[in-house]
């Protein structure tokens, strides 16, 4: 293990839910598949940082570091999808119409908004939590060379993102670099309560919805299905008087 | 009068601006955000629109949005009351995501740009499509056909538009099919199906189809019945998403077709199973196209019109828009460059400018070349700085340079002055290559593309040569003008053309007229020079889920992660120079990061 | 930059200050559609107005799981 890759006290609390979570064949290639699309999401917002920087030294390094993020994306969807193979999931339901599952990698960031000394504390931070959690991960696989594998490879790269956003860090902001890390930790910090409390309005959201469904659509539900039963199948004439005000929204 | 027209919220978002009854501008969110089918409201969009036209929203006249939210609402909720109990599920998220942001479009356009309640308006979805492709054509009459997946209730209307000497405007759509039924949703139920993405994919089931027979067509005329008075209605059991937003099909359409595909396994011919999942492809593909035949065939009848202009993402088949061409009567066919609901934004402002402010009736330049142009300077500085090798020559020079590096089979990353509007790359940021081998198709698919192998690459040609290599149907070449219509290569170039020349012998051309872009018509006439051959294999300049690329930087890094040899931006030339890579990069970081790694930070 | 780029919760604020004349655009067009739904319209514009509530909740997204305290 890099010694540059240390576990955050967080994640050895949640030890058990990671070992849960690793443990079970599906869960396992749902994480895989997951973090394909991060990685690859990331990826991409990491190359729209290349392509807006200033700077040479730092679009060479933010192209470098989004060809790894899309490297690894490959490699977790390629595992994903040979484990995928190997047996019958309840997977499968999962892509009947579906996008397939993702996130974003860098969603908490507008790149073209952020000057480059925010993006690099940023990314240092964030790949330095994600060299922990990919080295608790790389642990739980042992059952698994090939995805072991994976995550080796990945921790190798990620040694070289977390270098590299930390010097050029210390490059750009010679001064105050090591208050620039801090406030990113502080922002991240931020950021993963407002998911959490966004996560929690959802919950609660959806219940308020869903005790509305029972209660209040019956009624309207019958009159809608006998509405139904009246309509015409096949075309519909459009009425030419048809009340179409151009400031109207219906 | 200055009109901004604005299509979001559902896939492909995009804004259009016209002055004077002409548009000036339209890009896609995408191609600014560089999140592909970016969906959000298109704020960058507008934002270049503005500063393009170099107006203030104070100055716009009147800002459109391509739909009318609140009917739309209508229909969501109706959907889920008619599916209770077993919308529970999705009834949640459907609430929430309407309530939470798309129904009040008009405090979303309002909060962006300040603009006061009675300068925004509304069209109907379908209205700005059917605005979309009629006036853009470069006809006075025609009827007018749109398809997609659904709008507000429409799915697909017909009627007819007129271009009036007096410059009046008429668009009259005379009748609907309403959700849930839907040619669109049909498809894109067989685009889920086959483990593509839906509102994206669809296009991928069009190439898979020529692989496969349409043997199951008994099958899939199970799921849609014909109506006597010459619509269609989908059979609701073998399909959830009018119930659901997570299922596009029912376990009874499983039952029909077999287990679905799963995604993640590449599609193989030689199997079983791929050669099921071909003939799924070639059965829905027969039965639209079909069934679009049939009703162009019955517009045509009633409205006695030799045009037709077709819009509605349903009109990207390229396929069926040949056969409608071919088969409905019709003499002309035209599909705009952006058919789908990106295209809404330039339909909803010349809707409303002409339908609901009544301004005059303008013609409407015939190209799709309305977004940012490329920054030559920009490739060179960034080029320059990596050590690349960068050249910068004269017109002339660079055709007769570049004809010769794709005559060397080496492959191209073209940029030419302002991007397409809408989903192909027509020209102006393109990938070019040689068309003549399977080699350099596989190549493509290989090395640059990411893509899977039974996708076709498309040609382009320059028109007045169109008809030697392709067989062109009268009309053929204007329908191929935004390469809106698949047509067979002729039999004796299929050899020498191996590399656009899909396994049924057929190619989605581009047929170039020199006026619309210059450059590369003197390009092709100049390659046809050394092959023989006029012809170029011309794919967007993107990888693999990524949008097209817009500036030259995007080109200069989309050329720097994959197989493109050299990079073309104006009068600008970039060779890849192979030994500029990563390791030495990678190292020197190391090196810098000993003094700082004890500091604490990493 | 000619476009506004408002903060959230500002911009979220003039939705709020519009959805009345939205959902009178509801109410208007229901009303004097020919589908016969107006029996849909009390359905309609008591989840309009809770469509607010989910307005509120991500105006202050921090705050969101104790506006939903309302209920």
């Amino acid at each position: 293990m890099s010694p540059l890759a240390r576990v955050a006290p967080l994640d050895r609390i949640l030890l058990p839910v990671h070992r849960w979570v690793w443990n079970d064949f599906d869960r396992r290639v749902r994480k895989l598949l997951a973090f394909a699309e991060v990685e690859s999401d990331g990826g991409r917002d990491i190359l729209r940082a290349a392509e807006v920087t200033p700077d040479a030294l730092l679009r060479r390094l933010y192209l470098e570091h989004a060809i790894d993020e899309l490297h690894h994306g490959d490699l977790f969807r390629q595992r994903g999808a040979a484990l995928l193979r190997t047996r019958s999931t309840r997977l499968r339901t999962l892509f009947n119409g579906t996008p397939l599952p993702g996130g974003h990698g860098l969603d908490d960031l507008s790149i073209q908004d952020e000057p480059d000394h925010r993006l690099l504390a940023f990314l240092h931070v964030a790949e330095k939590a994600a060299a922990g959690r990919f080295t608790i991960y790389r642990d739980l696989v042992d059952d698994d060379p090939q995805t072991r594998a994976i995550f080796e490879e990945i921790l190798r790269d990620e040694v070289f993102h977390m270098n590299y956003t930390y010097t050029q860090l210390a490059r750009v902001m010679p001064r105050s670099y090591r208050w620039q890390v801090w406030r990113a930790r502080a922002s991240r910090l931020w950021k993963r309560y407002l998911r959490v409390a966004a996560g929690i309005a959802s919950v609660v959201g959806n219940a308020v919805l869903t005790i509305m469904y029972f209660i209040l659509l019956p009624p309207f539900a019958w009159m809608a299905r006998r509405a139904e039963r009246r309509e015409p199948v096949g075309w519909t004439p459009i009425s030419r008087t048809r009340d179409d005000s151009p400031t109207g929204q219906y | 009068m200055k009109v901004l027209g604005i299509s979001a919220h559902y896939h492909d978002s995009a804004a259009a601006l016209l002055v004077d009854g002409v548009p000036v501008c339209a890009v896609q969110e995408e191609r600014l955000s560089r999140h592909k089918n970016d969906a959000a409201f298109p704020a960058a969009a507008i934002e270049w629109c503005l500063n393009h036209a170099a107006l203030e929203p104070a100055d716009l006249d009147a800002v459109v949005f391509y739909e009318r939210s609140m009917l739309k609402f209508e229909r969501i909720l109706t959907c889920a009351l008619r599916a209770f109990p077993r919308s529970w599920r999705s009834f949640p998220n459907a609430m929430k995501n309407s309530l939470g942001e798309k129904v009040w479009a008009r405090g979303i356009i309002s909060s962006h740009l300040g603009v006061p309640r009675d300068k925004i308006l509304f069209t109907q979805h379908h209205e700005s499509h059917a605005a979309a492709a009629f006036l853009t054509a470069p006809t006075r009459r025609a009827a007018i056909l749109t398809a997609d997946g659904v709008g507000e209730w429409a799915t697909l209307t017909v009627g007819h538009g007129e271009r009036r000497r007096d410059g009046r405007t008429d668009i009259t759509l005379l009748r609907e099919i309403r959700f849930p039924h839907s040619l669109g949703m049909l498809y894109s139920t067989f685009t889920a199906y086959l483990g593509f993405a839906v509102n994206e994919d669809e296009y991928k089931v069009m190439g898979l189809a020529a692989y496969g027979r349409p043997t199951l067509t008994g099958q899939v005329g199970k799921l849609i019945r014909r109506t006597p008075d010459g619509a269609f209605a989908l059979v609701p059991e073998y399909f959830e998403y009018q119930t659901t937003a997570s299922r596009s099909y029912s376990s009874r359409f499983v039952e029909l077709f077999g287990p679905p595909r799963n995604p993640y396994d590449p599609i193989d011919l030689e199997t079983a199973d791929g050669r099921r999942f071909a003939d799924c492809a070639a059965s829905v593909q027969r039965v639209l196209e079909d069934t679009l035949v049939d009703i162009a065939r019955a517009l045509h009848q009633e409205t006695g019109l030799s045009d037709l202009c077709f819009g509605g993402g349903v009109a990207l088949n390229g396929v069926a828009n040949a056969r409608i061409l071919a088969e409905s009567g019709f003499e002309r066919l035209f599909v705009p460059p952006a058919p789908g609901d990106a295209g809404c934004a330039v339909g909803a402002a010349l809707y409303a400018d002409r339908i609901y402010l009544g301004n005059p009736d303008r013609d409407v330049p015939d190209h799709p070349f309305w977004g940012p142009e490329v920054d030559a300077k920009e490739l060179a500085r960034a080029a320059r700085e990596d050590d690349q090798d960068v050249i910068e020559l004269e017109d002339a020079a660079m055709i007769e340079r570049v004809a010769d590096e794709l005559a060397a089979d080496r492959v191209i990353g073209w940029m030419d002055g302002a991007t397409e509007f809408g989903p192909r790359a027509l020209g102006h940021r393109s990938i070019l290559a040689a068309p003549h081998s399977h080699e350099m198709r596989d190549r493509l698919n290989r090395d640059i593309k990411y893509r899977e192998e039974f996708r076709p690459f498309a040609p382009v040609v320059p028109i007045e040569a169109a008809d030697t290599y392709f067989e062109l149907p009268p009309g053929g070449a204007r329908l191929a003008r935004f390469m809106s219509g698949v047509f067979p290569v002729r039999p004796e170039w299929r050899a020498r053309l191996a590399a656009i020349t899909h396994i049924d012998g057929s190619a989605r051309l581009q047929a170039l007229e020199r006026e619309m872009a210059p450059r590369l018509h003197a390009l092709l006439e100049a390659y046809g020079r050394r092959s023989g051959i006029p012809v170029l294999l011309n794919t967007s300049f993107n990888l693999s889920g990524e949008p097209i690329v817009t500036r030259a930087l995007e080109g200069y890094s989309t050329f720097r992660r994959c197989g493109i040899d050299v990079l073309v931006a104006g009068p600008t030339l970039v060779s890849k120079r192979a030994t500029v890579r990563a390791r030495p990069l990678k190292e020197d970081v190391a090196w810098w990061s000993g003094s700082l790694a004890g500091s604490g930070g990493v | 930059m000619v476009v506004r780029k408002p903060g959230g919760i500002r911009r979220r604020l003039i939705m709020l200050g519009t959805a009345g004349g939205s959902i009178a655009d509801l109410i208007r067009g229901t009303w004097r559609s020919e589908s016969g739904n107006r029996w849909l319209l009390p359905l309609a514009v008591f989840l309009c107005v809770f469509g607010l509530v989910l307005i509120l909740a991500t105006t202050v997204e921090a705050l969101a799981p104790f506006i939903y305290a309302i209920f």
